[in-house]
C-alpha cells in the first residue's frame, strides 16, 4: 500500500503548492469492442460493447503536464446468446509527466500515472446473480507525446504499462446456496485482501492515439484506445478493449 | 496525416485480435472408473451386458457436443455396480461435494419414510399442527395442512420459486429471520390438497417438522440413519440462519454418493441385507400422487416419475439428475454447473435423450 500512497501523497502535495497554469477541462465519450475472459466463467470469453464517460482536467505545473481523469463506464457482453454486464468506475487517474525530449515542435513527457479502478461483473445466467468485484490500484510509467500537425491540429499519443498494483480479486465462488444483492454486502468486498502485485500477477497496458481538431468555440478530439488488463493468477481475468472516443473541451484556452 | 493514422489503427486492431476461449470440456479419454474405497464395485460394461463402443460414443458426445457445455459429469451404474464415469471439466468433481439443489427434496422424501418407520412421525395424514402446535397457533389457516399435502407439493401455501423475485430469492439471500415463520406467514393460494404447485416451501416445512420431532437438525439425523449406512461420506447440508436444515435444496454431494441414494431406492430401501427404509414407503414414495406434475412427468413424494420411459428420477436445478430404470437395474447420474439459469441448464428433455441412448447400450 505504501508503495503507491507515498509517491501519490508527495505528488499531490507538490501540485497543490506549485502554481498550475492554463488548466483545460474536457468531457469524453468512449465506446468500442470489449472482451472479457473471467476465470470464474470457465474461460468463456464474453464479447460486447459499452459506453464510458470521462471527465478530464489537464494543466501544466511549470513545464510539467498534470492530467486528472475520472471515468465511469457500463458494458454489455454476450457469449452465444447469454448476456453479461460489467460496470467500471475509475474515480482517480492522475498523470504527472515531465518533458523529456523536445523535437521539431513536438513535446514528449514521461512520468507516473496513478489509477484507482473498480470493476463489477454480473452474469445472471451463470452464477445465480452473484457479482464479482475487482479492485485495482496501479502505478504505471507513462509516455505522452504531443505532435503538432498542419492547420493547428495535434496528434496526441499516450502509452503506459503498470509496474506495481494493489489488487483485490474475489476467489472461487464456493457458496451456491446463498447470495446477496445488498449494497453494503457488495461494497464491503471492495478492498478485501488487497495484494501487492507486480507484472507476474497483473499486467495493465494502455495505448491511446488522438487527433485534436482546433475549433473556434470548442476544440474536439477523436481517438483510438487499446486497453489490456490481465490478472494471471487463478482465477485468471483478462480484459481487452479496443475503443474509439470523442473528446469535447469545455472551452478553448485563452 | 489521416492516411498514416488509419492504417496504424487497423494494424493495431489486427495485432491485438481476440481473446482465445478455453475449452469448456476436456477431450474424452476413457469412461473406465478407477477403483476407490468408496464402496462401489467397478465392472466392465460387458460384465453387466452393456455395449462398450456405444457407451464410449455417448461419453464422447458429452465431452464434445457444445450443447452439453454445462455438464460436469456422467456416471452409469448397472446391477449395483459402477460401469462408467467421466468428469468433463475437473477430476476433483469425483470427491468434491457439489450442489444438487432440488435433489435434496428426494433425499428428504426418503428421510420422511425413515421417520415414519421409526415412529417419529405418526402418520402422513396427521395435520402439521400436531407436530408444530406453537408455530401454527398464529397461522390457523395452515393448521390442517398434512404431511401428505406437503410431500406431494399440494400445501396451498402461496409461494414462488423464482430465484430473482420470488420467496425462494428471499431465502437464498437469508433475508427473513425465521424460515418456518416466513413460510407459514404466507397467504394461501389454494385449499390444501387441491392443486399441485412445485415449490420449495413445502419441503422446508417437512424438514422443520423432522427437526422438531427428532430433536436435532435434519442433516445430523440424516447422517445417522441414511448417509452413514449407505457409506456416503462426501456431503454437506446447509442450514438456514435460524438453524433449520434446508429441505427444498441445500445438500451437496458427489455424483458417486448420489448414485448410492438412487441405488438404495432401486433396491427398495435396502443396502445389502440391511433395511434403511421400508419397502412399503419406497412404493408409496414412487406412486404418482400428483399425476400431471410437469412436462409429462408425475410426482410421488418428491420423486419424479416418467411413466413412458419407466423412469424414477431425482432432479435438481442446473441439471443434477439421478435416473433409475428399475426393470433394467440401471442408474444414470449427471451433474452440471449448479448456478446456471433458464435455458442454460442441462434440460430434463436433453437428459432423457442421453438416458435413452444409455438404455440402448444394454444388449
Amino acid at each position: 500500500m505504501k508503495a503507491l500512497l507515498i509517491p501519490l501523497c508527495l505528488l499531490l502535495s507538490f501540485t497543490t503548492i506549485a502554481q498550475e497554469r492554463a488548466p483545460r477541462h474536457a468531457f469524453t465519450l468512449t465506446t468500442g469492442f470489449d472482451q472479457i475472459k473471467e476465470g470464474l466463467n470457465q474461460g468463456i470469453v464474453f464479447k460486447g460493447t459499452g459506453l464510458a464517460v470521462c471527465y478530464e482536467r489537464e494543466g501544466y505545473v511549470r513545464d510539467n503536464l498534470l492530467d486528472y481523469q475520472a471515468a465511469f463506464g457500463f458494458n454489455t457482453y454476450f457469449w452465444t446468446d447469454m448476456i453479461g454486464f460489467s460496470a467500471e468506475l475509475k474515480p482517480f487517474r492522475l498523470y504527472f509527466g515531465s518533458p523529456v525530449f523536445q523535437g521539431h515542435k513536438a513535446k514528449y513527457y514521461f512520468g507516473p500515472t496513478y489509477l484507482f479502478d473498480y470493476n463489477y461483473q454480473l452474469y445472471p445466467y451463470l452464477h445465480s446473480g452473484k457479482g464479482f468485484w475487482f479492485s485495482n490500484y496501479s502505478l504505471s510509467p507513462e509516455m505522452r507525446a504531443i505532435i503538432p500537425l498542419n492547420h493547428n491540429k495535434q496528434l496526441r499519443l499516450q502509452i503506459s504499462t503498470s509496474l506495481i498494483n494493489l489488487t483485490s480479486r474475489p476467489g472461487q465462488v464456493i457458496e451456491p446456496y446463498s447470495y446477496s444483492f445488498k449494497f453494503k454486502d457488495i461494497i464491503q468486498d471492495l478492498h478485501n485482501e488487497m495484494t501487492l502485485s507486480t507484472l507476474e500477477r497483473v499486467t495493465q497496458m494502455f495505448f491511446s492515439a488522438e487527433l485534436l481538431f482546433p475549433r473556434t468555440k470548442r476544440d474536439i478530439a477523436l481517438g483510438y484506445n487499446f486497453e489490456y488488463f490481465g490478472y494471471h493468477k487463478k482465477p485468471i481475468l483478462t480484459n481487452l478493449n479496443q475503443q474509439v472516443h470523442v473528446k469535447f473541451y469545455f472551452k478553448n484556452k485563452q | 496525416m489521416k492516411t498514416h493514422l488509419i492504417p496504424l489503427l487497423l494494424l493495431l486492431t489486427v495485432l491485438s485480435g481476440c481473446l482465445k476461449e478455453d475449452d469448456l470440456h476436456k477431450p474424452f479419454a476413457s469412461f473406465a472408473p478407477p477403483e476407490t474405497d468408496d464402496g462401489w464395485e467397478v465392472v466392465m460394461p460387458s460384465e453387466v451386458g452393456m455395449d462398450s463402443l456405444q457407451l464410449a460414443e455417448i461419453f464422447r458426445d458429452i465431452h464434445q457436443n457444445k450443447d452439453y457445455w454445462m455438464v460436469r459429469s456422467m456416471l452409469v451404474f448397472r446391477n449395483g455396480k459402477l460401469v462408467a464415469e467421466s468428469y468433463t471439466k475437473d477430476e476433483a468433481d469425483r470427491t468434491n461435494p457439489h450442489a444438487i439443489w432440488s435433489c435434496t427434496k428426494q433425499v428428504l422424501g426418503i428421510l420422511a419414510g425413515i421417520a415414519l418407520d421409526q415412529d417419529a412421525i405418526a402418520s402422513v395424514d396427521e395435520p402439521i399442527s400436531t407436530y408444530l402446535p406453537e408455530e401454527t397457533a398464529t397461522h390457523p389457516d395452515k393448521k390442517s395442512i398434512t404431511l401428505h399435502n406437503l410431500l406431494r407439493m399440494q400445501s396451498g401455501i402461496g409461494w414462488s420459486n423464482d430465484g430473482a423475485s420470488g420467496q425462494t430469492d428471499k431465502l437464498l439471500r437469508q433475508l427473513p429471520d425465521h424460515l418456518l415463520d416466513y413460510i407459514l406467514d404466507r397467504p394461501k393460494s389454494a385449499e390444501q390438497g387441491t392443486a399441485y404447485h412445485y415449490q420449495d416451501c413445502d419441503p422446508h416445512v417437512v424438514s422443520a417438522i423432522l427437526q422438531k420431532q427428532l430433536g436435532k437438525p435434519t442433516d445430523e439425523w440424516a447422517a445417522e440413519v441414511l448417509f452413514s449406512k449407505l457409506g456416503i461420506q462426501n456431503w454437506e447440508w446447509r442450514r438456514y440462519k435460524d438453524g433449520t436444515t434446508l429441505g427444498g435444496y441445500g445438500l451437496l454431494m458427489t455424483p458417486r454418493e448420489l448414485g448410492k441414494i438412487a441405488q438404495c431406492v432401486l433396491d427398495k430401501g435396502k443396502k445389502g441385507s440391511e433395511t434403511i427404509v421400508s419397502e412399503s414407503w419406497i412404493n408409496l414414495m414412487l406412486s404418482p400422487h400428483s399425476p400431471n406434475a410437469e412436462n409429462g412427468s408425475q410426482m410421488g413424494y418428491y420423486w419424479w416419475i416418467e411413466p413412458n420411459r419407466h423412469l424414477y428420477y431425482m432432479n435438481g436445478h442446473g441439471g443434477q439428475y439421478a435416473f433409475i430404470h428399475p426393470e433394467k437395474k440401471l442408474i444414470v447420474v449427471t451433474m452440471s454447473e449448479p448456478n446456471t439459469q433458464d435455458k442454460y441448464q442441462f434440460q430434463t428433455e436433453e437428459a432423457f435423450k442421453v438416458v435413452d441412448r444409455v438404455l440402448n447400450t444394454i444388449q
